[in-house]
This record gives C-alpha cells, structure tokens and sequence, in this order.
C-alpha cells in the first residue's frame, strides 16, 4: 500500500515548492478571484503556510522535525528562495523554519472576544519569503533543480511518506516543454511510493477556477493540458482531505487547478500539506 | 464488604521519551477503599496541540476534586482553564508557542467514582466520558459492559475533546455521555486510552486476556512492546488503570 508510511521525526517527509516569479507575477489576480499582486498572494500564502507548518510540528518540549521544507524561485534566475540567514538552503527540517524567519512582522487581525464580537489582536507574523516578479519562467530548469534536490534528501530517507512537490505559476515556460523534467522529477521514489506532482496555475483572468479536474476535457487550451498531464494523481488520503473540503473528487482527479485565484490557492495548499499519518 | 483496589501501568510512544507522555492518571499512585466513594480519572492530550500534557493532568486532578460534575463539565471551564494557562505563561515563549497556545490544547477524559459500603455486598460505579478514553467491566473473561466506545469501529471518527478555549467547547455539553453499573466482588475494570481500548475491542477473546496479567508492570511494558511490534497496537502513549472489586 503506498501513500501509508508514518511521518516521524526518524522517519521525516517533506514538502518543496516551486515559485514563479516572472514578471508576470507583478501582475494583479483576476477580479473573479480577488485583488492583490498575485507575488505577493503567493508570497503570504507560502510564508503562512510555513507559519502553519511550523506551529503544527510545535510541541511543550519544541519543534518536531517531521518535515524538511524547502522553497525553489524560478524566474530571472533560479534559486533557493529562503531570505534571512536560510537563504541559499535546498532543504531545512522544519525546527530551522522555525528559528530562522527571516523577520518576524506584526500585524492585526480579528479575533472573538468571547461575547459574540470580534476584537483586534496584534500578531506576530514570521516571513521566510519575499515576493518577487521579474524575468522569464524557467520552468523545466526548476523542475531538474528540484529533481536533483530531492534525489539526494531520497537517498537520505528511503522509506520517507513521498516528497510533495508543489509547483505554482502564472504563464507558460520559457525554457522548452517542461514534461520530460517533470516525468524525471515524479520518477523519484521511496519504498512508499512516487514523488508527488501538483501543479497550481494563477490567473489574471475573470474565469472561475477548474479544481482537481480528473480529465482534460474542459480545459481551455494546449498549455492547461499541458500542467494537467504532468501533475500527479490525488492518493487516496488526499481525495478525502479534498472531500471533506467540498471537492468532488475520483481516482482519476490530479493535484491539479487551473486559473485559481487566492483563495484557491490557499485551500490548494492546505489541501496539499495536510498530514497523512503524522505521529 | 467489598474494597477497592487500583494500580496504573502506561507507556509512552516508542521512540518518544517519557517528557512527551501526554496521557495523564489521577490519583498517581496505586489506592485501596474499604468504605466510602474512591475517584479516578484518565486523560488523553491530542497531540496536534501544544502543552496537551499539561492540560491533561490539570484535568484529570480536577475531576477527582469533584470540579467536573457529571450533568454540567463545563460549570468551572474557565477556572480550570486558567491553571493552564497560568502554568504555561510561567515561562517565555518563542513565537510559534505563543501562537499555539492560541489555538488552545485538547484532551479526552474519563471520570469513574466507586463506591464500597460497609455494609453492602456490591461496589457501585459512576463514569463520566469526554472523548474515546475507555472502560471496560470484566467478570472473568466476559467483557460485561464497554463505556463510551462499545466497537473497534466506534474510533476513528474525531472525538468531541475537552478545550482550554471556551468556543472550542460548544459540543462538549452535548457529547458528553454517562453510564452507571455494579460490580461484584473478583469483578474488574480497566481504563485504557485510545490505542490501547482500540486493540482491546479489536482482538478476540484469547488476546483480549492479557490484559489479566498487567497487574505486574514488566510483563505490561513487555506485552505492549510485543503488540506495537505486531501491528495490532498503534504506536501511541498507552494508560491502563485497573479496578479491583475484592
């Protein structure tokens, strides 16, 4: 049975993001979806994502490593995105997420006050990634990064729960058909199954995003299909989590979405990096 | 004149040192009632919360101070609640510990009161459940009543847990379940937290009867090690209370 082996910290997995940070990334998210500069969206989505992450993995007696992290930026270059003193880190265990935000910001958000009102609460906010737009969208060169990466943490942790790979961008690749790197990078393995593919397609259009399709039948051209084909298919676990959440799901359905706007892609995230089996 | 004897075996998970324990027994040291009503309570801390360890102690010593009551859990929440935020404000924190004692912590509890009278010939008991801890009522190996999950189905769905965080509690009232029963004298039950209870109602009569010789706590440590092994119990903290009637 694949997709079952237990998350520990001897036995750790882990979670790698690709982040597009073409110019095109300056641009806003499409009015259906919300406004905001989608750099910026996907910058807090990511940083809260770790921020959830981090707090997940925290115990009385501190963090729990069960899972290394890493975050990849392609666009004029392609590189380690981490800033602060992890910048120029593949991979960090979770417990170095942790200590090492690059700052910690403070801001406000609405809390219960317990009487059925809402009150305002300072928070802390840690930030491990900037938002960046420029340049072009070295896909296929991020995702051969992202392969040799991760064959070497493999050869680290052989019965891993499989490395999830969550790829997130907003136009075509610039540096050829990323399919051959993407089919290397999902060829990687543990004794409990293949690396996981999801792709997470941004939209600057009005169009109401396809979630978890499970064919291609409806997407709207060569180059949806084309992230369609080279995404993963939802393991069971995963088609629960996204059942819970409302998603009409089968076995054929991928890690995939298409035109997502923010909240999209935080419920894609979330969805994504929920715990299997985590002890 | 029947009495009351109890002892207490656990486990932490395996490959987790016994700081990360977060179950939690009250009293914590074996008892003995020949007259007159004896509390016990086990707790089980969730472990996707923080300082859950904590909170599971706080509430098992709170139900045998009679601070729980049966028809209302919630009536002294708050108070209780602020022992533990008390006892976790008494150090500083990082920011990510800050932030998930926001979240609040979460246990499941068991509450069990048996009286022996003097002049009777039975031990009467009263339990309290928040959650999947379990009892089970043994006389010989026939299981005569299983409290609150009756089925190794029964787990698995998420339990309605107890929270330091007031609007976390809005089921609790509602889900909170109570049984009461009599046992004889050579009866015996056992509390268990939830792997433990699982494996329990999930094995065959024959298996089921180890749990007869857990009075002594090597052979326990040495059976739970035994069954983690085999895949019949899942690797988590494990708690058993025994209950005597002599």
């Amino acid at each position: 049975m694949t997709y079952s082996a237990e998350v520990s910290r001897g036995n750790p997995s882990c979670f790698f993001f690709l982040i597009d940070r073409s110019g095109s990334m300056d641009d806003p998210f499409g009015a259906a979806n919300g406004a905001g500069r989608k750099a910026e969206g996907v910058a807090d989505a990511i940083n809260r994502l770790l921020q959830n992450l981090v707090i997940k993995c925290a115990k009385s007696e501190g963090i729990r490593d069960y899972y290394h992290l890493g975050v990849l930026g392609y666009g004029g270059a392609v590189g380690p995105a981490f800033g602060g003193s992890l910048q120029g880190k593949d991979l960090v265990p979770v417990s170095e997420i942790a200590e090492h935000p690059a700052r910690i910001e403070e801001r406000t958000k609405k809390v219960e006050d317990g009487a059925g009102g809402l009150v305002d609460q300072t928070v802390k906010f840690p930030v491990w990634f900037d938002a960046v737009a420029k340049g072009g969208t070295p896909m296929t060169e991020a995702l051969r990064r992202a392969t040799g990466i991760l064959s070497t943490w493999l050869d680290d942790h052989p019965s891993c729960f499989p490395p999830i790979v969550i790829n997130i961008t907003d136009g075509e690749s610039t540096d050829g058909d990323p399919a051959q790197a993407a089919e290397g990078l999902k060829n990687l393995r543990s004794d409990d199954g293949n690396v996981l593919l999801f792709n997470l397609h941004l939209s600057s259009e009005r169009a109401a995003p396809i979630e978890f399709p499970d064919s291609d039948g409806e997407l709207p051209d060569r180059y949806a299909r084309l992230l369609f084909g080279i995404s993963s298919l939802l393991p069971d676990y995963i088609q629960r989590v996204a059942q819970s959440e409302g998603y009409a799901v089968s076995d054929a359905s991928r890690g995939f979405a298409f035109n997502a706007g923010m909240v999209s892609l935080v419920r894609f995230l979330d969805i994504g990096t929920r715990p299997s089996n985590l002890r | 004149m029947p009495s009351i004897q109890t002892s207490v075996h656990w486990s932490t998970k395996a490959g987790n040192s016994i700081e990360e324990y977060e179950d939690a027994f009250w009293p914590s040291r074996p008892c003995e009632r020949r007259d007159g009503e004896l509390r016990l309570a086990v707790a089980d801390g969730a472990t996707e919360t923080s300082f859950s360890r904590e909170w599971a102690q706080i509430l098992t010593k709170a139900w045998c101070d009679g601070e729980i009551p049966d028809a209302d859990p919630l009536r002294h929440g708050s108070c209780i609640s602020e022992r533990w935020r008390a006892a976790i404000n008494s150090r500083p924190l990082p920011w990510y510990a800050e932030e998930k004692v926001l979240h609040g912590a979460f246990a499941a509890l068991l509450g069990l009161r048996v009286l022996a009278t003097s002049t009777g010939t039975s031990a009467y008991w009263r339990a309290m459940a928040i959650g999947d801890t379990c009892l089970f009522v043994m006389r010989g190996q026939t299981l005569r009543a299983a409290f609150p999950l009756t089925t190794a189905d029964d787990f698995g769905r998420s339990p309605v847990l107890i929270s330091t965080r007031e609007n976390s509690n809005a089921h609790v009232a509602n889900s909170c379940l109570r049984r009461a029963g009599r046992m004889r004298p050579g009866d015996k039950m056992y509390l268990m937290t939830d792997a433990l209870a699982h494996w329990f109602l999930s094995s065959p009569v024959e298996v089921r009867g180890l749990a007869d010789r857990w009075s002594n706590g090597e052979t326990f440590l040495e059976d739970v090690a035994d069954l983690r092994a085999s895949g019949t119990l899942k690797n988590d903290d494990v708690t058993f209370v025994r209950v005597d009637v002599l």
